[in-house]
């Protein structure tokens, strides 16, 4: 079955695939675009391969939204941008490796290298590593996959083009596994390097149909290549240099000596409880760092059918395999991660990322066993194991025989006595799940004994103070021990952390050490420990040790007025704050100006100390306060009414309970009428943030109306009116809310025009000319008339304009 | 056909159109503190064509915010009165004479100048609104309207210090019977001739 065919068949519908018992499995990202293989980079963050050329990243559980690289590549058929492998130093050279087919003419697949910067990859950054031999019009059989070895090659799996005639043929290296070294050279040690020429030097095996995936064996080196078959048979075939798999010759086992068999094979029949079965796009070994399935699965090969949807694991050691998981969609790709946890990418599901995980208990496992003991007669003999599990117990034996009550993780073995010399002690930890037995360590008395040490310091230190120290030792059987016999050490201890201050020396009786005054440790959780260890010419040997504690003192840090922000080594806190501090040590106190928001602020004016708004102290012998003086400031919030009016002194921060003027400024045509908020007269006091307006008023505007122009014939007629302003201020909003009419004659006059009419602002001296329609029927004698003209403005400007003698 | 030769001699006749002249020394006027001004005025009739008086409008600007209006006085007249003024007969000239009781004096308009106005120059402006016939429209209903146009003047007033005699009011109290006196004489002389009136202007001569 070609694979061509299998990608066609591809499902769309989403569907939910079935692990085993106490494995759940969730998922990591979705909505990727036809995705072919992935990596996992040693951050933690996963790199998915798309057939269209674009490099995804999973971040944090989430799928970065933009590619890292968009490659141009062809997608016809099954190729396209198919494998990477991340450098075995990517954490320090950030390398990734592509393989993907180009769109020249004609198409090759090509291997290029890439440096990650960040999320993004730029395009400059590619060298190109190997161009594989041409393809012709076959679009299948690309292979593609790319993964590093323990022996630092990288092993490239290369298709035969459809070509069944490729495989074997030490001339072209289609259907291969490659091996070359990061640089693109070819590894003198390949198998045909000496009996080939060119790129074919390259050839690591021979005999390969389509090896889409293949894994290696992080703890062994061991490769399995998966390679997809024909007809009939999907092989896991174990890499060996040099080897000839029989593609075209034989699919599945054979017993041809000429080939070699795969390791496990199966049909295209209903397999591991998944239906039709035809290309093994996917495989692993379970040896992650932190294994955190069953112990059963450890070196497992987990292996994926495309069409089958189904996930099996191969035993390597019985040869037998069994099922794992169903109902997945078209998987192309399985990796196992360092977390322990299985990852599968299905092409179908929308193109999905998913992780499985062990819920279920796991037997216990020994991370350090006990250790063999000697110890001097009447002294104690302790033996201690370390276990990983839930719900664990131990006992522990006595030449085999478990000791009553010893059922904790260490075992104390009180004034041992000859007769325990040679004793084996071991425990057997136990869960619900298993159990688990630790290695023998082994008890040897001596009747010497040890030697006893002692040292003279100071209780305490404090900054930039040099601390000295000695010390010596007696044997019981040797008297006093010479400088010779003395080994010591200084450790730093902050917090949890232990630091090696004084590096060990031996041959004298002491030394010092110069307290350091600038320390990124500025807690008080730390202090100086002294080692000293005494060895008798027997070879027994006592350690004691002496803590130098650090001198303390009360810091208060403050702000004047109090919760404004300052700074303690560069770290801000809200004031006040009081806190233990190791005396004379040099610290940075600071603070920021100015602070506050909205509309009140505060400048910094000075420490108490005197000191700049930045500046170092060193930590006195008593408790003190340093305070940060500030001024406070309120802001003046000004405004003008209407806008543009006038002005007022405009908008600032003025020191609290200062008296400002207030200026206002009145526009032309404006005249200044007064203040609104809380001002006393021209001033106001800032003991608040304070919020003034300048109310004006303009100049007494005056509208005069006269006829502009009549026309229109009949009964309606259309007067232009000319509107102007005599005034010395603007009219502001003004409108002709009526027209009032006295007829002489008979005839009844009407204003036809919808009243009040908007006019807008008239400027001193300005006009406007607005038409007016009248209904006046036609009479005789012509009718005469008086019309009223109401006109009003904002600020309460109204009038009214008297026209007499107004005939039709 | 009428109408369109009307227009277009009231066109060509532009030059001769009414003219208005405040007969006062430079239009400059004096007014006292709570006294009422009235304005005399000279009009010139147009040449061709009667003219209607429609209104008088203006300002008086002491200083900024200190601003009088004129109070129309020569359009009521002219409304109650269906006066218009005939063409190429001589100026009409009224100067109010608020002591020369039983003549037709008028005025183009008046400003009640309060107690509290400011001693000093004041600028004024006036606007007079008018409108032409071929006939006069109070008489004959065949009248055409040749058109609206407004005749403009400038003047000054000089607003006095304000003196004690004589009494707030009496200038206007006087004025005011004047002016019923003058507006009552010019109706009986309309009643009995209308076309005679708008020849000749109301004769204060």
């Amino acid at each position: 079955m070609q694979f061509l065919v299998i990608v066609l068949l591809t499902l769309s519908l989403l569907s939910a695939a079935t692990p085993p018992t106490n494995f759940t499995e969730s998922q990591v990202a979705t909505g990727l675009s036809s995705p072919t293989a992935m990596a996992f980079a040693p951050d933690g963050r996963i790199f998915i391969t798309q057939q269209g050329g674009a490099l995804r990243i999973v971040q944090n559980g989430s799928l970065v939204a933009t590619p890292a690289i968009t490659l141009t590549v062809d997608p016809s058929g099954e190729r396209g941008l198919l494998g990477l492998a991340f450098d075995p130093d990517f954490a320090t050279n950030n390398f990734i490796y592509l393989y993907y087919t180009r769109t020249s003419t004609p198409r090759n697949n090509r291997v290029s290298r890439f440096t990650l910067s960040g999320n993004t990859i730029s395009p400059s950054t590619e060298v190109v590593l190997l161009d594989l031999d041409p393809l012709t019009s076959a679009t299948n059989h690309n292979g593609g996959a790319l993964h590093f070895n323990t022996d630092g090659k990288l092993y490239i799996a290369v298709g035969d083009n459809a070509t069944g005639s490729n495989a074997p043929s030490l001339n072209t290296i289609h259907g291969k596994m490659l091996r070359m070294n990061k640089d693109g050279s070819i590894p003198s040690d390949n198998p045909f390097f000496a009996t080939t020429t060119g790129n074919n030097r390259l050839i690591w095996t021979t005999g390969l149909r389509n090896p889409f995936t293949f894994s290696v064996q992080e703890t062994t080196g061991r490769i399995f290549i998966n390679d997809v078959g024909q007809n009939n048979w999907e092989e896991i075939n174990d890499g060996i240099a040099g080897a000839n798999y029989g593609w075209p010759s034989t699919e599945g086992a054979t017993s041809n000596p000429a080939f070699r068999g795969p390791v496990y094979t199966y049909n295209h029949a209903n397999q591991f409880g998944g239906g039709f079965s035809c290309a093994i796009t996917g495989g692993d070994f379970y040896n992650p760092s932190n294994n955190t399935f069953p112990a059963t699965y450890t070196g497992r090969y987990f292996f994926a059918d495309y069409c089958g949807g189904w996930i099996a694991t191969y035993n390597p050691s019985s040869n037998t395999a069994a099922p794992f998981l169903t109902g997945a969609n078209s998987i192309v790709d399985i990796r196992t991660n360092s977390d322990g946890g299985l990852y599968y990418l299905e092409r179908g599901n929308n193109g999905r990322l998913m992780r499985i995980a062990y819920t279920g208990p796991l037997a216990p496992t020994i991370s350090t066993h006990p250790q063999n003991q000697s110890v001097p007669t009447g002294l104690n003999a302790t033996f201690t194991v370390v276990a990983n599990g839930s719900n664990l117990s131990y006992q522990w034996q006595r030449n085999t025989i478990d000791i009553p009550s010893a059922t904790s993780a260490s075992y104390t073995l009180n004034n041992v006595s000859l007769g325990d010399s040679g004793a084996q002690f071991r425990v057997i930890v136990t869960n619900p799940t298993g159990n688990i037995t630790s290695n023998p360590a082994t008890l040897t008395v001596t009747t010497n004994q040890p030697p006893v040490p002692s040292i003279t310091a100071p209780a305490t230190f404090i900054g930039a103070q040099t601390i000295n120290f000695s010390g010596g030792a007696t044997d019981p059987e040797s008297g006093t021990l010479a400088p010779s016999a003395l080994r010591w050490r200084v450790d730093y201890l902050t917090g949890a952390a232990v630091r090696p201050f004084v590096q060990e020396f031996t041959g004298a009786g002491g030394g010092s050490w110069l307290v350091p005054q600038v320390t990124p440790y500025t807690l008080t959780n730390v202090f100086f420990r002294i080692y000293l260890t005494a060895t008798d010419p027997q070879g027994n040997s006592t350690t004691i040790s002496r803590d130098v504690a650090p001198q303390v003192a009360t810091l208060t840090l403050q702000t004047n007025p109090s919760g404004l922000i300052f700074t303690i080594d560069g770290q801000p806190a809200t004031a006040p704050q009081s806190f233990p501090a190791v005396v004379n040590l040099i610290r940075p106190i600071g603070t920021s100006t100015p602070q506050g928001s909205g509309s009140t602020r505060y400048n910094f004016l000075n420490w108490s100390d005197g000191g700049a708004i930045t500046h170092d102290i060193t930590v006195p012998a008593t408790n003190t306060t340093y305070t940060a003086n500030f001024q406070t400031q309120y802001q003046l919030t000004t405004s003008v009414n209407p806008a543009s009016a006038g002005s007022i002194t405009p908008s600032a921060f003025y020191n609290a309970n200062s008296v400002v003027n207030l200026i206002a400024t009145p526009a032309a045509g404006w005249q200044f009428s007064n203040f609104t908020g809380p001002a006393n007269g021209a001033t106001v006091t800032m003991d608040a943030p304070k919020t003034i307006t300048a109310n004006f008023t303009p100049y007494p505007g005056m509208l005069a109306l006269t006829i502009q122009s009549k026309t229109g014939s009949g009964e309606q007629r259309i007067w232009t009116l000319n509107i102007t302003n005599l005034g010395q201020g603007p009219v502001i909003n003004a409108r002709l809310n009526s027209i009032a009419i006295t007829p002489i004659g008979t005839a009844q006059i009407s204003v036809a025009t919808p009243l009040p009419l908007t006019l807008g602002n008239i400027a001193p001296g300005a006009s406007i000319s607005i038409p007016v329609t009248l209904n006046w029927p036609l009479s005789t004698p012509p009718t005469r008339a008086r019309m009223f003209f109401s006109l009003s403005g904002d600020f309460n400007h109204a009038s009214t304009v008297t026209l007499n003698n107004l005939f039709r | 056909m009428r109408t369109l030769l009307l227009l277009l001699l009231a066109n060509t006749t532009a030059v001769a159109l009414p003219i208005l002249t405040l007969p006062n020394s430079a239009s400059v006027f004096a007014a006292a503190p709570n006294n009422t001004l009235l304005i005399p005025f000279s009009l010139t009739p147009d040449a061709t064509n009667y003219v209607v008086i429609n209104s008088v409008q203006g300002t008086v600007t002491r200083s900024p915010g200190e601003i009088y209006s004129i109070l129309d006085i020569l359009s009521n007249f002219v409304f109650n009165n269906a006066y218009a003024l005939a063409p190429g007969g001589p100026a009409w000239t009224d100067t109010f004479t608020p002591n020369l009781v039983g003549t037709t004096a008028g005025a183009i308009g008046s400003i009640a100048f309060p107690a509290s106005a400011t001693p000093g120059p004041a600028s004024g402006n006036l606007i007079i609104g008018y409108e032409l016939f071929d006939l006069d429209p109070f008489v004959d209903s065949a009248a055409i309207s040749l058109g609206n146009n407004t005749l403009t003047t400038l003047f000054t007033v000089n607003i006095e210090a304000p003196t004690s005699i004589p009494e707030p009011g009496t200038f206007a109290v006087m004025g005011l019977s004047l002016l019923v006196f003058c507006i009552s004489r010019h109706s009986a002389a309309r009643a009995t001739s209308h076309r005679h009136a708008a020849q000749h202007p109301p004769e204060s001569r």
